[in-house]
């Protein structure tokens, strides 16, 4: 009961810190850039079922990356109106300062606080940190890589990221795949199919994984042949409707590998490739997250679907 | 029917959930047991280093090899994967944040077993401890698709054996309750064929079960009522004959006085004196009648002790003035121990009825001889005639209300055709039996047998 009670008034506190938090951000934001955001806050899931993490959303009206970072962090450390979730940070926990790298490494300094956390919820304090702040996803046109976190200016370089983390049985689950990946022939101008076997956890889309096999190139009397530049980053990757959005950054766009009829072995690659897939029907190529056209490539703009002309018979 | 094929569908869904659901527990339950036996064995294999760290942790873990299909992790008390028995995909280095390590990691023992998508998913986790202490987690995982799709497969073939099972039976059942129905239909139309009369109609009936032996209790039941209702026929026949008969001659006697002016005085009294005979013949037919509705209402009487050779003396004492008109003897050779439990009136009506037509229908000249005894606890009275014997194509329809052998005769003497059948319902009515033959020398002879009777110790007569 009495612990129930102390719950409540941490509860009354928070909102009222929240309150003035978010003020403060609408006021200081009234001189600058304004943009109303949604973001999704971590919180330690406490009802008897389901995952650790669980997430609530909330507008934001923001101005600079770094002022976003801490707010949200300042959101996480406040206990949240349902009642089911709770706030793992220790009372009066502060950020100290924050930092986003050139590269989206956001570093984050908790005053020592954050330090009496140890075993288990130290590590769930880390990840409502981390899975907080990649929610965001890009910050000040940064996309976040990475959270570096530390305690009053102390402790490890230890890059976290949503991937080092296992919360449900999904990433248990092993199934065996074998891909056909379709490779450009430069002197043929045909593509050629191969079949790779990979074993995947469910948590795991296989088409990153094409993707991933494509981007490496194949191997060929010792040497790489790629398919795309070497500088050509693999940014991310969605399937919705049954069209593939693939995101690369620019350099992607370079060596396009035309055949004799105009047409790109490259894109065509990444395409009979990904939907050799049963849930895939189309792919569409993005460059930094936008569609965007391109003289080299006819129909950038648009999805592409299988030629099966372009295959070696 | 509805209803019925609505309980089928009902047992075949419990006959298959059942069966299914104890199953699934039962591989539960298998689970947990090793699933937590292995979980614990790796745990208290790694208790003994003290400190985890991957190295350590993997050269135990290769020693140990005894997860088979499952997937083992072993995290420190941050959640670290120190070690994962898969080699694809393999997470070590990752943090493991689930509610089973959380458990674990908190001193308890964790097991979670679901059926999803055919396939059972089974966790369990164990704290690593020292002196009491956690330094970690083991963490067991198996996903069983063989055992589910074993499941799979149970409820697949009891799906097709209950469904066959439920076919059937609705089937048979259809073929039973048609065949039950269209019985009991059959019946319902022969009880109401014979609601409206028509007593000769009959069920039909096949078999030996519960509707055939009502139909046959129905049958014989009908067949009892038309019986009883051809007698009825008869009987009404036969008695406003036998009334009309006086009451036409009482008619035409009327008439003819009526009708003769010039009718002398004597003449007028020997028809009135006809007339009057006439009246006694109905009064006699009436009584008898009257006599004979007695005896079927049967209504409770007390019964007495009686000496049956008493009475047939009374009888013979009473019949001598006849017996002397028609020139006849009459013998008595009676037993004084010849008791019967009856009524004195009733044994003296069958005595003198079977005495009085021995003297009607003998010779004149001839003799009339009863005869009483006991043997093997009966009583016997034999009434035996020298008289004109019956036919032996009569001799089972005597008893018969109204029946003859010699009309004419009958009348002549002033029978009513009832006395016969006065006795025989006497004699019943007293448990006893009664039946005529004819004699080798000549004439009839009636037996009657009454059960005797006999004073208990102490009882007197």
């Amino acid at each position: 009961m009495l612990r129930k009670k102390s719950g409540m008034r941490r509860r009354q506190f928070a909102s009222a810190v929240l309150c003035a938090v978010m003020l403060l951000a609408v006021l200081s934001g009234c001189a600058e850039r304004r943009e109303l955001m949604e973001v999704r806050i971590a919180y330690r899931n406490t009802a008897d079922r389901g995952t650790v993490f669980a997430f609530t959303e909330r507008n934001l009206v923001v101005t600079d990356g770094e002022r976003l970072c801490n707010l949200v962090l300042q959101l996480a450390m406040t206990e949240p109106e349902d009642e089911t979730l709770t706030s793992v940070f220790p009372e009066r926990t502060t950020v100290q300062s924050l930092e986003i790298s050139d590269i989206g490494v956001i570093t984050v300094n908790f005053s020592k606080e954050y330090g009496t956390l140890s075993g288990i919820n130290r590590t769930i304090a880390d990840y409502c940190t981390v899975l907080t702040l990649f929610g965001l996803e890009q910050v000040d046109g940064r996309t976040i890589t990475g959270v570096m976190i530390l305690v009053d200016g102390q402790g490890s370089r230890h890059v976290f990221t949503p991937e080092d983390l296992v919360t449900t049985t999904d990433y248990m689950r092993l199934q065996d795949y074998t891909f056909v990946i379709y490779f450009p022939n430069r002197e043929t101008g045909y593509l050629e199919p191969q079949q790779f076997s990979r074993t995947l956890s469910d948590a795991e889309e296989p088409a990153k994984e094409i993707v991933s096999i494509l981007m490496q190139g194949r191997m060929e009397d010792g040497t790489i042949n790629r398919v795309v530049s070497s500088n050509a980053e693999f940014l991310d990757l969605s399937i919705r409707n049954r069209v593939c959005y693939v995101n690369f950054n620019e350099e992607f766009l370079d060596l396009p590998l035309l055949n004799g009829e105009g047409k790109s072995l490259k894109l065509y690659a990444f395409v009979n490739s990904l939907c050799e897939l049963s849930y895939v029907d189309r792919v569409q190529f993005l460059i930094e997250g936008e569609t965007v056209s391109s003289d080299l490539y006819e129909g950038f703009g648009g999805t592409y679907t299988e030629d099966d002309s372009l295959v070696a018979q | 029917m509805v209803l019925f094929a609505g309980m089928i569908v009902v047992i075949v869904s419990l006959v298959n959930t059942y069966p299914l659901l104890t199953a699934q527990d039962l591989m539960v339950e298998t689970k947990r047991g090793d699933m937590l036996r292995t979980a614990n064995l790796v745990s208290s294999s790694l208790s003994g280093l003290q400190s985890l760290d991957g190295e350590r942790v993997a050269a135990v873990m290769s020693l140990l090899d005894i997860y088979g299909d499952g997937r083992v992790f072993v995290t420190d008390t941050a959640g670290r994967i120190l070690f994962d028995s898969a080699e694809d995909a393999n997470l070590s280095g990752c943090s493991l944040v689930m509610p089973a390590l959380l458990s674990a990691l908190s001193g308890n023992d964790y097991f979670l077993c679901s059926y999803v998508d055919n396939a059972f998913e089974s966790s369990a986790a164990v704290p690593i401890t020292y002196r009491g202490e956690v330094f970690g987690a083991v963490y067991f995982y198996e996903y069983d698709a063989q055992q589910g799709a074993l499941l799979r497969s149970m409820q697949r073939y009891l799906g097709y054996i209950s469904s066959v099972l439920a076919i059937f039976t609705l089937a048979v059942s259809l073929l039973f309750s048609s065949a039950l129905r269209r019985r009991i239909r059959n019946l319902i139309v022969a009880i109401g064929e014979v609601r409206e009369g028509n007593y000769s109609h009959r069920a039909q009936t096949r078999g030996r079960d519960e509707i055939s032996l009502i139909a046959d209790e129905f049958n014989e039941l009908s067949g009892r009522l038309e019986e009883t209702e051809n007698l009825r026929r008869q009987f009404v026949s036969n008695a406003s004959h036998e009334l009309k008969t006086p009451l036409a001659s009482i008619k035409l006697l009327a008439d003819s006085i009526l009708q003769n002016r010039g009718m002398s005085m004597d003449d007028v009294r020997d028809f009135l004196h006809d007339i009057s005979e006439e009246i006694v013949r109905l009064t006699r037919i009436t009584d008898r009648l009257l006599s004979l509705t007695r005896l079927d209402v049967q209504l409770h009487q007390e019964f007495v002790p009686v000496n049956v050779s008493y009475v047939v003396r009374r009888a013979a004492r009473m019949l001598t003035p006849l017996a002397e008109h028609y020139r006849i003897a009459i013998s008595c050779e009676t037993a004084d121990n010849c008791l019967v439990k009856a009524e004195e009136d009733g044994i003296y009506q069958i005595v003198f009825n079977l005495m009085e037509n021995a003297l009607k229908y003998n010779h004149s000249g001839g003799s009339v001889r009863v005869l009483t005894y006991v043997k093997d606890g009966l009583a016997y009275c034999i009434v035996d005639d020298t008289g004109i014997g019956i036919p032996e194509g009569d001799l089972e329809h005597i008893f018969e209300r109204f029946y003859r052998v010699d009309k004419a005769r009958s009348r002549e003497t002033g029978g009513t055709g009832l006395g016969l059948s006065i006795v025989r319902k006497t004699v019943e009515q007293y448990g006893g039996e009664v039946r005529a033959e004819n004699r080798e020398s000549g004439g009839a002879r009636f037996i009657v047998t009454i059960p005797e009777w006999k004073a208990e110790e102490g009882q007197l007569c």
